[in-house]
């Protein structure tokens, strides 16, 4: 918040200083095309400033993109995870394949885990989209911070002068964040407590 | 866990593989009975058509969240005393104690075991 004061003193500075000089400009046609020039610098800033503060470009660096490659890296995790199940069963199924009379049915059982194991490549290539994803968003992340920083905003002076109305605390959005990163979900035992459950 | 294998049961999400993948666990456990519903509005519809003796939902769908259902049927004289179920992503706190002052019979979050529903479904239905 001290920048962006420090900011707007300045930019005021600027147009005082416009000021004086168009007052002593007289017939000086040079002097008043400068100060028309910087007069408009001058507002440029300020509505470029009033603009980030607005649009909470600080709270975008600090929050919103970290929590999107978060999520990202939660999705590779999960399908790694998932498909390594798949995996798991797989082998459990050719195991008891193997042990099966009939060649037959060992055949058709065996065809169908390969069949598997090809569809689980998807796994391996989601996981270079989403890195490939969380690439892209890592950089774009840096370039807002650089443009923050630029223009001295910090993310606690641009989240405290953002417009948001009051939560509603009837309004049902506010529960829905879909699910949570895995170092942050609660457990079916946690659940359970809250609801008072003895199975 | 008493199985009545015709006991009708609507299960809603709106993930197709979700709903598979419930109507195959309750399948293995001996409920055949299942019928489909891919968000609140269309299992409004269905509950307004025939009686259920369990409903299991999911929560975060469009139009109408499985929230929304569970208010609909427990404010319905007909519907209001069916067992429901949600099996949901939503883990906060604030989730479960809202879910619970709607009158959820019981909360499951995914991901989730065979285990797990086959507890939850005998829990509620031995209430």
């Amino acid at each position: 918040m001290a920048k962006l004061q420090m900011a707007n003193a300045a930019a005021s500075r600027l147009e005082s200083a416009i000021a004086e000089v168009e007052h002593h400009a007289g017939d000086g046609g040079a002097n008043a095309s400068l100060a028309a020039a910087v007069a408009e610098l001058a507002a440029e800033l300020q509505s470029s400033m009033m603009e980030l503060r607005s649009i909470g470009a600080g709270r975008i660096g600090a929050e919103d993109i970290p929590t999107a490659s978060d999520e990202l890296d939660a999705i590779v995790e999960v399908t790694a995870s998932a498909t390594g199940a798949i995996l798991d069963a797989c082998e459990l199924v050719e195991d008891a394949a193997a042990n099966l009379s009939g060649d037959a049915l060992t055949d058709a059982l065996i065809d169908a885990t390969s069949s598997i194991y090809q569809a689980c490549s998807f796994q391996d290539l989601t996981g270079q989209r989403v890195t490939k994803v969380v690439t892209t968003l890592r950089r774009i992340d840096a370039r807002v911070s650089a443009i923050c920083a630029l223009f001295g905003l910090e993310a606690t002076d641009l989240a405290a002068g953002t417009e948001s109305e009051p939560a509603d605390p009837n309004d049902e959005a506010r529960l829905l964040n879909g699910p949570a990163l895995p170092d942050q979900a609660m457990s079916q035992d946690d659940i359970d407590k809250i609801l008072g459950d003895s199975d | 866990m008493a199985v009545k294998k015709n006991m009708p049961i609507l299960i809603v999400d709106d993930y197709k593989t979700m709903l598979r993948i419930v109507r195959n666990l309750l399948k293995q456990i001996g409920f055949e009975n299942v019928d489909e519903a891919t968000d609140g509005s269309a299992a409004l519809e269905k509950l307004r058509d025939k009686d259920y003796e369990l409903i299991i939902s999911d929560w975060n769908m469009e139009p109408m969240t499985g929230l929304q259902l569970l208010k609909e049927v427990r404010s319905d004289e007909r519907m209001k005393a069916t067992p429901f179920i949600m099996i949901t992503a939503e883990s906060k706190p604030e989730n479960v104690v809202e879910a619970k002052k709607a009158g959820v019979n019981n909360y499951i979050v995914k991901p989730f075991n065979a285990e797990t529903l086959r507890a939850k479904l005998a829990n509620v239905l031995a209430a």
